[in-house]
């Protein structure tokens, strides 16, 4: 059930450069919420009404875990509270991934900030028995690399400078691995979701992808969130409660 | 205390003054997790219109200062889609149900009206700043002439209350007001979103792909709290208030602007529970002022009052 529930920040620590990782303590979204769904986090301030949509990255019993980068004043913001700050929020919203019962094979595939709603799903998937495999995708700086491999599932990385990994984009990495999975999971920058939906679709394997528009309610009622509908009728679906998380072949995303 | 908060308008008696704004409550059923419908005046659902209108291109929604802007540009599927798909859930609670109709020529608010023939629906509430096609996109509820014309047109085919809801784009929305009731408006709502812009400095570009969007919260709430008051001075007919309502001492100064009733909109992004908390504020307030009945303070600031 989707609720409004407040909860300190126990922890909020900036992780690499301008991308934050965020603890707030909100048993009751935690225990409900599922891989791929995401909150609103209201800033209760007047020049930034809007709440943000923000990715579970992680869930306990207690705690739900964010991970954000800091783009604009509202992430920004966000960056600069404190432990025992009070933090309002809406969740859980969207549908989340959906995971096959007969699945045995899955890669995941995250581009930058793509990646945390990824890490949630992964370990979803290996309590299920499902082998993963992970690809992640950044322009320099890596992320989260530690946190996959405690889960024994150490990612292939590749970053567009070079810097760490494969040199150039974590399609391009996947075409050279030739990993076939039953199915891929992905979230990140909409250009590498569009790639990553031709090669899925050449190679004849369905794909996840998690979308991203910008939202006012979260919850379905404002029509704000529109993503083009593959079947075209009706033309826009929304974000916010048809998905984030659609077959690829479902939308139509754009390079 | 005893407190009265039942107002009727045109004939419809509704539980409290508070209403959902048209298009930011989705059907009621998006908030009834958060809140108990029972408990609303009435609800005011999203724009239908007689065929399925796609909406606009994303990017559909800007952040500003105090609000926001959208162009979702009236996507619903249709009368008969809305007819068949969201109206029986609401129709479970105890609650009033009015349907907002929009339309791009008379002939299509026509239809959309008469779609609901023999459909257990409250009112209807016209949205007459849709663009005419007629007149090169130009909104109806920009031209007195024009808003008579649709009302009178609609009003001749419906035989439940009628509110013409008016936009804010205007020099003199008195006269708007005036034009609303001599086409034979039960009723007028006010108002819709103001016409604005927000640019991307970065991209060099508005963020809207329509460019141009309606702004509404907070930032909007002078402005209505004051056509309120001029359209008051116009119009016998009773008025709906709106625009940046987030709580009940916001509502309050629409009511002594001269209205019988409001609607929250924005707020309810803001804030899942905000119409609850309207109505519990306006509660507090008349305790607090021994205020028995809304009547007392309705359009006390006019003058002569
Ligand atoms: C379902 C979903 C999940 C997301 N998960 C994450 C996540 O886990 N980590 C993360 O860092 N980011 C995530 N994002 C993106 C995040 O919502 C934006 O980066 C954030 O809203 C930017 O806010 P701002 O005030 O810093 O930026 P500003 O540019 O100042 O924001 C202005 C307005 O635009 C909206 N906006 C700007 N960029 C985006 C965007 N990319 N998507 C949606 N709205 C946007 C803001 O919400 C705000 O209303 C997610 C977005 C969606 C839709
Ligand atoms: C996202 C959004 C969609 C809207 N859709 C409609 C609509 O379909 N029909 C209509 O008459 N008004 C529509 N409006 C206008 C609102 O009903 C209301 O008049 C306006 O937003 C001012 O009130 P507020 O500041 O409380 O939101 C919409 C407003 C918003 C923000
Ligand atoms: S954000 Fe309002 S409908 Fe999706």
């Amino acid at each position: 059930m989707k609720r409004v529930e407040s909860g300190a920040v126990l922890t909020n620590s900036e992780i690499a450069k301008n991308i934050y990782a965020m603890t707030i303590r909100l048993p009751l979204i935690a225990q409900a919420c599922k891989p791929g769904q995401f909150v609103m986090v209201y800033l209760d301030r007047s020049e930034m009404m809007l709440p943000r949509p923000i990715s579970i990255a992680d869930a306990d019993d207690e705690t739900l875990t964010l991970i954000y980068q800091a783009v604009g004043q509202g992430t920004e913001y966000l960056s600069r509270l404190r432990p025992n700050d009070a933090l309002r929020t809406l969740g859980p919203l969207g549908n989340g991934f959906t995971i096959p019962d007969e699945l045995t094979h899955a890669t995941l595939v995250g581009g930058g900030i793509g990646t945390p709603p990824l890490y949630f799903l992964a370990q979803e998937l290996l309590e299920r028995g499902v082998q993963v495999s992970v690809y992640l995708g950044f322009r320099d700086e890596s992320i989260m690399r530690e946190d996959f491999a405690s889960l024994g599932i150490p990612p292939l990385i590749a970053t567009d400078s070079g810097a760490y990994g494969f040199h150039g984009n974590v399609v391009a990495l996947l075409r050279e691995t030739k990993d076939a999975p039953e199915l891929f999971y992905a979230c990140g920058p909409t250009s590498m979701l569009y790639h990553l939906a031709q090669y899925a679709k050449a190679i004849g394997v369905p794909c996840q992808v998690s979308v991203e528009e910008r939202m006012a309610c979260g919850v379905g009622a404002c029509l704000g969130c529109a993503v083009e509908n593959a079947a075209r009728d009706p033309k826009y679906i929304k974000v916010c409660c048809d998905g984030p998380v659609f077959y690829s072949d479902q939308v139509v995303l754009h390079g | 205390m005893d407190k009265n908060l039942r107002v009727n308008i045109a004939g419809v008696e509704l539980k409290n003054p508070v209403m959902t704004a048209s298009g930011t409550f989705g059907s009621g059923q998006e908030y009834s997790e958060f809140i108990d419908l029972n408990q609303l005046g009435a609800v005011v659902v999203k724009g239908v219109s007689h065929t399925p209108w796609e909406g606009n291109r994303p990017v559909r929604i800007a952040e500003t200062h105090g609000g926001m802007l959208n162009s979702i540009g009236l996507q619903n599927p249709g009368a008969s889609a809305f007819i068949a798909n969201d109206l029986p859930f609401l129709r479970k609670f105890d609650t009033k149900i009015i349907v907002n109709l929009c339309g791009h020529t008379i002939e299509e608010y026509v239809a959309v009206a008469g779609d609901f023939d023999g459909i257990d629906v409250d009112m209807f509430e016209l949205n007459i700043s849709c663009p005419n096609i007629a007149q090169g996109g130009m909104a109806f509820g920009t031209d007195p002439r024009m808003i008579e014309k649709v009302v009178a047109a609609v009003k001749a085919r419906v035989n439940i209350p009628l509110i013409a809801k008016l936009s804010p784009n205007v020099t003199d929305i008195g006269e708007m007001a005036a034009a609303a009731q001599a086409g034979g408006a039960d009723a007028i709502s006010l108002i819709n979103t103001v016409m604005g812009m927000k640019i991307d400095i970065n991209r060099l570009k508005p963020v809207l792909d329509n460019k141009v969007g309606g702004l509404s919260g907070p930032a909007i709430k002078p402005v209505a709290v004051r056509m309120v008051y001029q359209a008051a001075k116009r119009v016998s007919i009773p008025i709906i208030g709106m625009g940046g309502i987030m709580t009940g001492e916001d509502a309050i100064e629409f009511i002594m602007a001269g209205a019988a009733a409001v609607a929250v909109g924005t707020a309810n992004f803001v804030n899942p529970t905000a119409t609850i908390d309207v109505i519990t504020g306006i509660e507090s307030f008349m305790e607090k002022q021994n205020i028995r009945d809304l009547s007392e303070i309705r359009g006390i600031i006019q003058e002569g009052k």
